[in-house]
C-alpha cells in the first residue's frame, strides 16, 4: 500500500506543476496590476516603476515564473502584496479555519444524509421518499449566500442567539468556537446534505437489488439491520468518491459561505487576492489547494477499498 | 418521443416538466415582450409596492421588477443553456477523443483536465471573470471551463469502457473504421449520463452565476438576471424583502423543476428500467 | 456575549461593557468594536497604504503639524513654528516630554532621523517627491540645534510645504523611533507617539488599537487630526467586515457598535433601536471622468452638452437619498476656499445639450462609460447619468468592470468616459491638481490650467490664491474635463450609548474623545 501511495503522489507532481503554471499564466492576463491598485492617486510615477520591479513585476513572464520556482524550492512563498504579511503562515492560519469549517459541515452532512439516504430507498415511492427527496431538491435550489443571509438575521440579529461576526479558535475556547461555527457549517451543510442525500438514495437503491440483501432478508433480518450491516458498507463507496470531490473543492470554494459570515478562510483569501492582484498569495494558495485536493482524492481511494473490498489498490 | 412521454408519465418527471416548461414559456416571454424597459430607470416611482401600472412594483432605481424578472429570465436560461452547451460540446469532443486515441495524447489532456479539477470551480470561474472581462459569454466560457472536466471525464470513462465491449469489437471487425464506431456505437451509449449531468449543470450554472455576482462579478449590470437580480437585493433584504424574495423564489422554481425532471429522466435512462 | 478570558472580562459590546463596569463587581475592558471594510496594508506609515490604511495609521502616529477640522494646519508634536521672511525655512519648536510607546522622549534627532529615513529612496515613502524639487519645493537640509528645535530649509517657496508633512496618505510624516526599524533598517512596527498603539493584528479578521496609557496629549481643544487627544475606551477593535450586508446585520445583532453605512439603508437604520445617525459632508469628490483625447470627446461643445444634458442634483438626490448637495467644483464645499465663484456652472438644459450635438455634428457615435461596483455608488451614479445622457440623444453605454481592471484604465488613460472617485484633497491647490497635468491618469491637460496650477502651488497669500482657484474653476466649467456630480455624504450608524463620535469632512474617522456616555 506504501508503493501505491507513493506512486500516486509522484504522479500527481505534474498535475500540480500544471496548475502552477495556469494560475501564473491566468493572473497575469488578468488586467491591471498590484502596484497600480495599491497606489493609484499616486502623483509619481516613478514610484509606482519602483515598486513594480521591487515585485519583480518588470521581468518577463517565464523568468518570474522560474523565480518564483526557485524560491518555492527554499521554501520561500514570499510576502503578500496585499497585507505584508509572510504567505506561508498566513496560508497555513487560514486553511486551518476553512479545514474546521469544511469538516464539520462534512461530517455533519454524512450524519444526517446517510441515514436519510438510506430511509429514502428502504421505502422507495413512499410518501417518506417522496418528502425526503423534495426537502433534499428545495434544499439544492438555494443560493447558499441567500441562505447565509437568512441564517444571519433570524438566529444573529432576530433570536439574538449566536454572533453575527468574528471566529475564536476551537483550540482556544472550545465553547466559543463552537457558536462561532455554528451558522456557518449549517448553512454550508445543508447543499452537502442534499446532494449526499440524493447519492445515498440511489446508491442504496442499487445494492438493495442485489441477491445476497435478498438472501439477507430471507434469513428473517429485521429492515434496520440489513440495511446498517448489509447494505450501508457498500452502497456508501460510491458517494464517498463524491464526498472526496466535494470536500476538495470546498477546501477552497467556500468562498461565499466565508464572506457571509466573515470567517477568515482560505476560499475569502483567494477572492481577496484576485481583486488586489496580490500574485504572491494567489499562487501560495491556489498551490495549497491543489496539493489539498491530490491529498483528499488519494485518501478518498484507500477509503474505498476499505468500503468496497471488490477494489484493489495497484 | 415515446420516453418524453414516458417520463411525464412519472409523477416527478411531470412535475418537473411542467415548471421547467413554464421557465421556458417565460424566459421566451420576456425575451420579446416585457410590460417596460426592463433598464428604464424611473426615479419618481422607486420602490412601490405591487400596484396596477406595476404589478410586482419597482427596484431602487425605479425599474419595473415584472418587466426585469421577464427579461432576467431569458438571460439567466440563456445563460445557462450556453454553459451547458459549451461544457457538454467541449466534454464530448475531449472526452471522446481521449478515450478514443488513448496514449500520450489522453495522458497530457488528462492532466490539463486534473489541474482544472484541482482548482475549486467558483475560484476559477471568478479568476477567468476578472481576465475575460465582464460580459454574458465571460460568463459563459468561465463556468463552461468550469465544468468541463467533469464532462470530460465522464464521456472519457464511458468511451474507454465501451470499446471493449463486444458489439463494438465486432463493428470493428465488420471493417467500420473505429472513428465510425465510435460515433455510431459509442456516443450514444453514453447519452443518458451525459443527459442527466447536462440538467444537474442546468441547475448549478444558475446558482454559480448567482454566486458570482454576490462575488462581484456575474452578468454584469443593468442587464438583469434572477441572479444578480438577487444579489443586488441583499442590502434590502429588510425594508424591501419583496427585491430579493422574487428572483430568489424564481431561482429555486427554475432549480426545482430541472432537478425533478432530471431525476425523472435518470430513471428513465437506467439500463436496468428497460 | 460575555466569556471570561484570563480573569478579565472582554465584552463585545460597549453598552453590556457599561452595565458591569458601574457594578463595579469585575473590572471591564471597555471595547469599541467598529466595522472596518478591508484589512490593513501593512503598519509602515506613508510607505504601506491605502485610505482605511492611513486612518489607522494617524491614530498611532503623529508629525510634526496635524490636520485640523477646518483643514488648516495645526501644530501637533511641534508647540509653534515660525517661517522666515523668503519663506525659505521653517522653525519648529518641539513639545516637551513627549513619550514614544516605548517610554523614550521625543527629541530634535528623532524628527531628523525619522525625515532622512522617510527621504532615503529604498523607504519607498509615497511622497517624496514632493520634498526633492520635482512636485514641491526641494527640501535643502534638516537641522537640529537643539533637542527640541528642528530647522528645515527649502530651496523656494511653497503654499503646500505645511500641508504636504500633514497629508494622511504621506503617514503625517510621522515621527518615529529607531526601534520602528531593525539593524539593517528592515521595518518591524510603529514605535511613534500616537494616542494608540497596535494590538493584534488579524488579517481577515480584526486590527485591535490599544490606549496608549502614557500619552502625552494637548491641551487646546480636540479639533480634526490636531489638539487634544483624550483615549476613552481602553480598546478599539475594528473588525474586518467588506461585506455592508453583513455588516449590517452585525450592528443589528449588536456585535458592533460603531458603522460606516450607505445612504440606500439610513431609513432602515434610523428605525434601529438606541441608534443615532451622524454625518459630514466630506471632501471625496465624485465625478465623471471625460478623456479629452478622445476622437469624439475632444469636441469641447460635446463635453459641454454632456454637462448639460447631466442633472447633477437628481443623481445626488438619489444616491444620498436626499442628504447630499450637489455642486460643480473639484473643489469641496467644506473648503474656506469654496465661495460663489465655485458655484458656478452650466445649467441643466437638456434642450441646449440638444442643439450643442447638432452644432458639433455628433450622429451618435456610441460613448462607452466605465464603472464598477464597489461601495461609493460608482455605479448609480453611472447608471442615473447614463439614462440622462440617452434622454439628451447621448449614445452611452455603460461598462461594469472589476475595480482593479477600471483602475487599469484610469492609469493608462485609455477610456471614454469613467465614473471615479478622488480621496480627500484638504488643500485648494490639491483639488484641481489631482485631475490637471500631462500624465495620462489627468484628465485635464491644457497648458493654460497647468500654468494656473504651478501658480497655485506656490502663492500663499490668500486673496491672490482665491483669485487664481476662482480662475481655474471658471476654465474646468467651461472646458469640461469632468463632470463634478458632487462631494460624498459619509453616514454612520453608532450605538446611543457612546458620546464624541464626530463624522469629519476630511473622510477619517477619529477613535479619541469617544466612549460611554
Amino acid at each position: 500500500m506504501w508503493s501505491y501511495i507513493l506512486k500516486r503522489l509522484l504522479t500527481a507532481i505534474p498535475t500540480i506543476f500544471l496548475v502552477l503554471l495556469i494560475v501564473f499564466t491566468l493572473i497575469r492576463l488578468i488586467p491591471g496590476d498590484p502596484a497600480e491598485l495599491m497606489l493609484y492617486e499616486l502623483d509619481d510615477p516613478a514610484v509606482v516603476q519602483q515598486m513594480r520591479e521591487e515585485l519583480g513585476l518588470d521581468k518577463p513572464i517565464p523568468v518570474q515564473f522560474f523565480i518564483w520556482l526557485g524560491n518555492l524550492a527554499t521554501g520561500d512563498l514570499g510576502v503578500s502584496i496585499r497585507t505584508q504579511e509572510p504567505v506561508l503562515p498566513a496560508l497555513l492560519e487560514r486553511f486551518s479555519v476553512t479545514a474546521t469549517l469544511v469538516f464539520l459541515a462534512v461530517s455533519m452532512a454524512v450524519m444526517i444524509a446517510v441515514p436519510a439516504g438510506m430511509i429514502a430507498a428502504s421505502k422507495q415511492n413512499s410518501r417518506t421518499d417522496f418528502a425526503i427527496v423534495l426537502v433534499a431538491i428545495l434544499k439544492l435550489s438555494l443560493p447558499s449566500f441567500w441562505v447565509g443571509l437568512m441564517l444571519l438575521l433570524f438566529f444573529g440579529v432576530y433570536l439574538q442567539w449566536l454572533p453575527t461576526v468574528g471566529y475564536v479558535e476551537l483550540s482556544t475556547d472550545f465553547g466559543l468556537g463552537v457558536l462561532y461555527l455554528i451558522m456557518p457549517v449549517i448553512s454550508l451543510a445543508l447543499t452537502e446534505i442534499a446532494v449526499l442525500t440524493r447519492m445515498m438514495r440511489s446508491g442504496t437503491l442499487e445494492v438493495l437489488r442485489l441477491e445476497y440483501v435478498t438472501h439477507a432478508r430471507a434469513k428473517g433480518l429485521s429492515e434496520a439491520a440489513v440495511l446498517s450491516r448489509h447494505v450501508f458498507k457498500n452502497a456508501f463507496a460510491p458517494a464517498l468518491t463524491m464526498l472526496g470531490l466535494v470536500m476538495a473543492s470546498l477546501l477552497g470554494g467556500a468562498a461565499v459561505t466565508e464572506t457571509v459570515f466573515s470567517l477568515p478562510g482560505i476560499g475569502k483569501l483567494v477572492v481577496d487576492s484576485i481583486y488586489a492582484r496580490d500574485y504572491p498569495m494567489l499562487q501560495g494558495a491556489l498551490l495549497l489547494i491543489a496539493g489539498v485536493y491530490v491529498v483528499v482524492n488519494l485518501l478518498v481511494d484507500l477509503l474505498y477499498g476499505f468500503f468496497d473490498p471488490r477494489v484493489t489498490l495497484k | 418521443m415515446k420516453r418524453l412521454l414516458r417520463i411525464l408519465s412519472r409523477p416527478n418527471g411531470l412535475i418537473g416538466g411542467l415548471m421547467l416548461g413554464f421557465v421556458l414559456l417565460i424566459a421566451a416571454t420576456g425575451a420579446v415582450y416585457t410590460p417596460y424597459d426592463p433598464t428604464g430607470q424611473d426615479y419618481l416611482a422607486r420602490f412601490e409596492g405591487a400596484s396596477a401600472t406595476h404589478l410586482l412594483g419597482t427596484d431602487m432605481f425605479g425599474r419595473d421588477l415584472l418587466s426585469r424578472l421577464l427579461a432576467g429570465a431569458g438571460v439567466s436560461v440563456t445563460v445557462s443553456f450556453l454553459t451547458v452547451l459549451v461544457a457538454v460540446t467541449g466534454g464530448v469532443i475531449i472526452g471522446a477523443f481521449c478515450g478514443y486515441w488513448r496514449g500520450w495524447f489522453d495522458r497530457i489532456v488528462m492532466m490539463v483536465i486534473e489541474a482544472l479539477m484541482a482548482f475549486p470551480g467558483i475560484l476559477l470561474a471568478l479568476a477567468l471573470m476578472v481576465a475575460i472581462g465582464p460580459n454574458k459569454y465571460g460568463v459563459v466560457l468561465a463556468l463552461a471551463l468550469a465544468y468541463l472536466p467533469s464532462v470530460t471525464r465522464l464521456v472519457r470513462g464511458t468511451v474507454l469502457s465501451l470499446r471493449e465491449k463486444e458489439y463494438v469489437e465486432a463493428s470493428v471487425a465488420l471493417g467500420n473504421s473505429t472513428f465510425y464506431t465510435l460515433i455510431r456505437h459509442v456516443l450514444p451509449n453514453s447519452l443518458g449520463p451525459l443527459i442527466v449531468l447536462s440538467t444537474t449543470m442546468f441547475g448549478w450554472v444558475l446558482l454559480a452565476e448567482s454566486s458570482l455576482s454576490f462575488l462581484g462579478l456575474g452578468v454584469p449590470p443593468p442587464a438583469p438576471t434572477w441572479g444578480n437580480m438577487l444579489a443586488e437585493a441583499r442590502g434590502y433584504l429588510m425594508r424591501f424583502p419583496w427585491l430579493g424574495i422574487l428572483p430568489g423564489l424564481c431561482i429555486s422554481f427554475a432549480l426545482l423543476g430541472v432537478n425533478l425532471f432530471g431525476d425523472a429522466l435518470r430513471d428513465e435512462l437506467d439500463p436496468r428500467n428497460n | 456575549m460575555l466569556t471570561a478570558t484570563t480573569g478579565r472580562f472582554v465584552l463585545s459590546s460597549l453598552t453590556a461593557a457599561l452595565l458591569f463596569s458601574t457594578t463595579g463587581s469585575v473590572q471591564a475592558e471597555v471595547v469599541l468594536n467598529v466595522a472596518y471594510t478591508q484589512d490593513l496594508r501593512g503598519t509602515n506609515p506613508g510607505v504601506d497604504r491605502d485610505g482605511n490604511t492611513d486612518t489607522v495609521h494617524m491614530h498611532v502616529v503623529e508629525g510634526l503639524v496635524a490636520y485640523a477640522a477646518d483643514f488648516s494646519i495645526k501644530p501637533m508634536l511641534a508647540e509653534a513654528w515660525t517661517v522666515s521672511d523668503d519663506g525659505l525655512t521653517y522653525t519648529f519648536k518641539l513639545r516637551e516630554g513627549v513619550p514614544f510607546h516605548n517610554g523614550e522622549i521625543m527629541t530634535s534627532e528623532h524628527v531628523k532621523w525619522s525625515w532622512d529615513r522617510f527621504m532615503a529612496p529604498e523607504t519607498k515613502w509615497r511622497c517624496r517627491s514632493y520634498f526633492t524639487g520635482e512636485d514641491g519645493p526641494e527640501v535643502v537640509s534638516v537641522e537640529t540645534p537643539d533637542p527640541l528645535t528642528v530647522v528645515y530649509k527649502l530651496a523656494s517657496r511653497s503654499a503646500t510645504f505645511l500641508g504636504n508633512l500633514a497629508r494622511f496618505d504621506c503617514g503625517n510624516t510621522a515621527v518615529l523611533h529607531t526601534e520602528s526599524v531593525d539593524a539593517d533598517g528592515n521595518w518591524l512596527e510603529p514605535v511613534g507617539t500616537g494616542p494608540f498603539k497596535f494590538g493584534d493584528i488579524k488579517y481577515g479578521r480584526y486590527i485591535d488599537l490599544l490606549k496608549f496609557e502614557d500619552y502625552a496629549s494637548r491641551s487646546d481643544p480636540q479639533d480634526g487630526y490636531a489638539g487634544a487627544k483624550e483615549v476613552l475606551v481602553d480598546k478599539v477593535r475594528l473588525q474586518i467586515l467588506p461585506e455592508p450586508s453583513v455588516s449590517k446585520a452585525a450592528y443589528l445583532a449588536g456585535d458592533i457598535d460603531l458603522l460606516s453605512i450607505e445612504p440606500a439603508d439610513l431609513a432602515e437604520m434610523e428605525l434601529a433601536p438606541d441608534t443615532q445617525i451622524l454625518s459630514a459632508e466630506t471632501a471625496v469628490w465624485d465625478t465623471l471622468l471625460i478623456n479629452t483625447d478622445d476622437p469624439v470627446l475632444q469636441d469641447k461643445r460635446i463635453r459641454q452638452a454632456m454637462a448639460q444634458a447631466i442633472d447633477r442634483e437628481q443623481i445626488m438626490a438619489i444616491v444620498s437619498e436626499g442628504r447630499g448637495r450637489a455642486n460643480p467644483s473639484p473643489l469641496p464645499p467644506v473648503s474656506s476656499f469654496f465661495t460663489d465663484a465655485e458655484w458656478e456652472q452650466l445649467p441643466f438644459d437638456p434642450e441646449k445639450a440638444k442643439a450643442l450635438l447638432d452644432e458639433a455634428g455628433y450622429d451618435g457615435q456610441p460613448i462607452e462609460l466605465l464603472t464598477n461596483k464597489r461601495s461609493g455608488a460608482y455605479y448609480e451614479r453611472a447608471l442615473i447619468a447614463q439614462s440622462m445622457l440617452k434622454e439628451a440623444g447621448i449614445n452611452a453605454e455603460l461598462k461594469v468592470l472589476e475595480w482593479g481592471t477600471q483602475l487599469d484604465a484610469y492609469t493608462s488613460g485609455e477610456y471614454q468616459m469613467q465614473s471615479f472617485s478622488y480621496s480627500p484633497r484638504l488643500d485648494p491647490a490639491l483639488s484641481f491638481e489631482m485631475i490637471t497635468g500631462e500624465q495620462s491618469r489627468k484628465v485635464w491637460n491644457s497648458p493654460e490650467a497647468i500654468a494656473l496650477l504651478d501658480q497655485a502651488m506656490v502663492v500663499s497669500d490668500k486673496v491672490e490664491r482665491q483669485g487664481i482657484i476662482d480662475e481655474l474653476h471658471r476654465r474646468f466649467i467651461d472646458e469640461v474635463p469632468a463632470i463634478g456630480i458632487g462631494h460624498r455624504v459619509e453616514f454612520y450608524a453608532i450605538r446611543d450609548s457612546i458620546d464624541g463620535f464626530k463624522p469629519w469632512g476630511a473622510g477619517k474617522q477619529i477613535f479619541w474623545g469617544v466612549g460611554p456616555k
